[in-house]
């Protein structure tokens, strides 16, 4: 490979894991036409720093670390990197498990390590050990002009704000700000309703860990209009009852809670009809206000109708449907999919609830209601798992538990921050990847019953580990932000708005000055969904532009 | 030298995958171009691997719903089909570009996915895509 | 926007056979936008050009490039030499933009690779939808906002036909949207049902298509030298 600059070099590492013996790699380096060194000791992190100052006096612009397994660790390279005093980018990693295990199976590099002398192969094919040289060295070859192709990237300094704002006061949302407070972190915790106000406080104040006065301002009856800005760097209009403020973070906690289902005007898919259908938390009061009849007053406790309860809405629902059971003239059926006793005393609750009389049916599919054929009331029209038929009953009222029914306001909500919502309409995308805390975007975490977890002692625990990991983002203080973010082309943007709505992260926006979309570096993530989307081929990634793969095809 | 067959790999999943490769059938195969997510690949990209003489391109990522970047996986998988169809229009065997979906552990079904692969292009046209023109000439024209 | 989607490939290859030399030429502004005809789909055109092309044997030279736009004469200053050296130019523009094309290099062969559609928005990424049917007279300001021309199948102007059955038009129930739903609750929304008791006449036609090619001069910005 000829034209490879000065500038650059390889470094094949001798360690037992490398897969390559001395004498191999001694002919990688006489065959590779590029500055070279072999290292014995890279792996070992003590010798990082020594083995560092060594490559810094070859005055390499750019390193490719070949054959050791330390290549496929991001940190070791990130140290490495920083120990010859380069960006992260500069210093790439080359796996050649892929050239090495051709020979392995046929053991002719061993015998020919042992003779010293390398033998003569009589196939020159990939299982033999001059071919799996040859297979190393053309891999090599290969990382280095992709590497050539790069442009020199640096880096930047991105200040952290160590603030952390807090949407939602229940328990996720007090436990993540008075968790980030007792770090040091100055919290906002934002809380939509008014009424919730004391009851938060309550919270804080009998937690004993903060309390406003502590690093927590209270901003009760408020709500996030509009975020700006990226991690290390959010600003949030809030509207507060005494107007508008404006509030700087380094990072945002989604504590939204349950959706908000109450208002029939929820959603299309919404159950309740303000008379007779109602979330599980108003039945007993709305059961209390029916007139008193001599007749048994029927109530239905509907679980399961959108998601499968959790063990939390499980227990809540049987305390319910026992409660109104034992209170006279009250017969409860309780209607589930699925009967999750699962868990420490459910089970011997649920038995209790039988025992005094609640009639537990399950149905399959899904459940409907609608209004009763005679008088006030809701017809439930269900398929009995036993009976196997379709089987209606009347109820004077039925109430709905909340769990996992859609609602507008959480759209809303996502929408101002621009978090992804998974199918079920919950504040996170169902992504192994971002669970528990993480959302699509750097620096917005989520915790609590918002991404589907309402049993309370883990919901507390995770709020808890993500506010961790908000100030695990957030303590450096600075982040190093290596500018390998896309460039865009601004003669050729035509401001389609692709890769702004393509990027999964938020990270594109419109460059109003240059009138083309640009990225910011510190929320882009390289994964290059926006330059294989543009239209216009405006975008492009400085570490994997085009000519950098089509030079990997050969 | 024979053109090999582009294996485009997410370096999250495929890539290290390949690298536990034991076939050195494979490895002869096989040209490995890494990517930071399949969701960077173009369908020009892909053509261009043909035009080039490569006689196949494989798309090798993370399942749709485990991709790092969220939507990368599902992307790519949009521009293959949107190839794939291409392909056919154009005449050609649609078959020579394929998305496949593997984690980093699945060194077996990189091999396998390599291997069907080779037995569909061998089973199909003619893989030197080169000699076509001289043999369609001979037959009389073009059409 | 102007919206225009590719022809089948097809089409495009029996028009340009017999082309020693092509020029595909992509637009930078509206098909850019409705992702048929920018740069990046004037490249897999071309590619697929010379696939197709190496598959049946057939020999022609495919170049491409991509200009700003195809609609204003300055912007083919960069591309005039490949135009002359090549045979014919395949436009990926709109119907505009082709025949400009074709005007600006008089005795050059300039073929359309698009079919233009509509003037329209994008509804999401990947969705474009009617809005404007340029008919020259417009009147939203008694629809709230809301065309009769452009989003009635009909272009009726006094309320909806029989065909209107629950928001969906009868030309395509499952998928088109009844104009006159979307007029009467938009104006029940503002407040301003009672516009729609006001008769609408007879319109004369000839304001759009229907009058012939149009032109407009805006006198004032007529340069004089």
């Amino acid at each position: 490979m000829s034209g490879l600059k000065a500038d650059m070099g390889v470094v094949l590492c001798t360690c037992a894991e490398s897969r390559f013996s001395r004498v191999e790699l001694e002919r990688m380096k006489s065959r590779l036409g590029a500055p070279a060194l072999i290292e014995e000791t890279l792996c070992a992190g003590s010798r990082l720093q020594a083995a560092g100052a060594r490559l810094r006096k070859q005055g390499w612009g750019k390193l490719l670390l070949a054959g050791c397994p330390l290549q496929r660790q991001a940190e070791p390279l990130a140290a490495l990197a920083r120990a010859c005093g380069l960006a992260p980018s500069a210093v790439q990693g080359l796996d050649l498990s892929f050239a090495a295990r051709a020979s392995e199976r046929y053991g002719a590099a061993r015998a020919s390590e042992r003779s010293g002398a390398p033998r003569a192969s009589e196939r020159s094919g990939a299982g033999s050990a001059k071919g799996k040289t040859a297979e190393a060295v053309r891999a090599i070859q290969k990382g280095l002009e992709a590497l050539r192709l790069q442009p020199p990237i640096q880096t930047r300094r991105v200040a952290l704000h160590p603030a952390v704002l807090v949407v939602g006061a229940g328990p996720a949302g007090v436990r993540a700000a008075s968790t980030l407070s007792a770090l040091g972190h100055p919290a906002f915790l934002v809380e939509r309703n008014e009424a919730k106000g004391p009851e938060a406080l309550r919270r804080l104040l009998s937690g004993g860990t903060a309390g406003p006065g502590k690093g927590i301002t209270l901003l009760a009856g408020s709500q996030v209009r509009r975020l700006q800005g990226q991690v290390g760097g959010f600003t949030a209009l809030v509207q507060t009852p005494q107007g508008e403020k404006r509030l700087e973070c380094g990072a945002v906690l989604l504590a939204t809670g349950l959706a908000d289902v109450s208002s029939p005007a929820a959603g299309a898919d919404s159950p309740f009809n303000g008379a007779n259908v109602l979330p599980l938390e108003e039945l007993a009061r709305a059961a209390s206000r029916l007139p008193r009849r001599h007749a048994v007053r029927s109530l239905a406790v509907v679980l399961d109708y959108r998601l499968d309860e959790t063990k939390a809405s499980t227990e809540g629902a049987l305390r319910l449907a026992l409660a109104l059971q034992r209170e006279q003239g009250f017969q409860v059926h309780l209607f589930c999919r699925d009967v999750r006793v699962a868990a420490m005393e459910l089970e011997k609750l649920y038995d209790r609830a039988r025992d005094a009389g609640v009639d537990i049916i399950k149905y399959e599919g899904r459940l409907r209601m609608r209004a009763a054929a005679q008088g006030k009331g809701v017809e439930l029209a269900y398929t009995d798992s036993i009976l196997r038929t379709v089987v209606s009953l009347d109820c004077e009222l039925a109430g709905v538990s909340p769990y996992g029914l859609a609602s507008a306001a959480e759209a809303e909500t996502a929408a101002v921050f621009g978090v992804t919502l998974d199918s079920l309409g919950q504040m996170q995308a169902n992504n192994i990847h971002l669970f528990p805390g993480e959302t699509n975007r750097p620096g917005i975490f989520v915790a609590g019953a918002c991404r589907g977890q309402d049993y309370l002692p883990q919901l507390l625990l995770e709020a808890e580990a993500t506010a961790l990991a908000a100030h695990e983002l957030l303590a450096p203080g600075v982040l190093e932000v290596e500018l390998a973010h896309p460039v865009v082309d601004a003669d050729k943007c035509a401001l389609c708005l692709t890769c702004v709505r393509s990027c999964p992260h938020q990270a594109m926006y419109v460059d109003r000055a240059k009138g083309a979309a640009a990225a910011s570096p510190e929320a882009c993530r390289r994964c290059g969904i926006c330059a294989g989307e543009c239209p216009a081929k405006a975008i492009e990634l400085p570490a994997w532009s085009d000519s950098i793969l089509l030079s990997q095809v050969r | 030298m024979d053109k090999r067959i582009v294996a485009f790999c997410c370096e999250n999943s495929a890539l290290r995958a390949a690298q536990n490769v034991e076939d050195p059938a494979v490895l002869e195969a096989v040209e490995l171009v890494r990517l930071p997510c399949t969701g960077k690949v173009e369908i020009g990209l892909l053509l261009q691997c043909l035009e080039r003489g490569h006689p196949g391109v494989l798309v090798l990522g993370c399942p749709v719903d485990n991709c790092k970047f969220l939507r990368g996986s599902s992307r790519a998988r949009k521009r293959v089909d949107m190839t794939r169809k291409i392909l056919k229009e154009a005449g050609l065997d649609e078959e020579r570009v394929r998305m496949d979906f593997l984690s980093s552990l699945d060194a077996h079904k990189f091999q396998r996915i390599v291997a069907e692969m080779r037995a569909r292009l061998a089973a199909g046209r003619p893989k030197d895509a080169e000699e076509a023109p001289a043999e369609e000439a001979a037959k009389g024209g073009r059409r | 926007m102007i919206t225009a989607v590719q022809k089948p490939f097809g089409e495009i290859y029996s028009m340009v056979q017999g082309v020693p030399r092509l020029l595909v030429l992509g637009c930078g502004t509206c098909v850019t936008v409705c992702m048929a005809g920018g740069e990046k789909e004037a490249g897999i055109l071309a590619s697929a050009l010379r696939l197709a092309n190496r598959e049946k044997g057939v020999s022609m030279e495919v170049e491409t490039d991509t200009i700003e736009r195809q609609c204003d004469r300055e912007f083919f200053d960069p591309v005039r030499e490949k135009v002359e050296k090549a045979d014919a130019v395949l436009s990926m523009a709109c119907g505009v933009g082709v025949q400009f094309c074709s005007e600006v290099f008089a005795g050059k062969r300039v073929l359309p690779a698009l079919n233009t559609r509509f003037y329209g928005t994008t509804e999401q990424q990947g969705v474009w939808a009617e809005r404007c049917a340029g008919c020259g007279n417009c009147v939203l300001d008694r629809f709230g906002g809301v065309c009769p021309v452009a989003r009635c199948s009909k272009s009726l102007l006094n309320g909806p036909c029989g065909g209107s059955q629950n928001g969906m038009c009868e030309v395509d129930p499952k998928n088109l949207q009844c104009g006159w739903q979307l007029i009467y609750d938009r104006l029940k929304l503002l407040g301003l049902l009672h516009l729609l008791e006001e008769n609408q006449p007879a319109r004369d036609w000839s304001t759009g298509r229907d009058g012939g090619p149009g032109k407009i001069v805006r006198e004032d910005m007529v340069l004089d030298s």
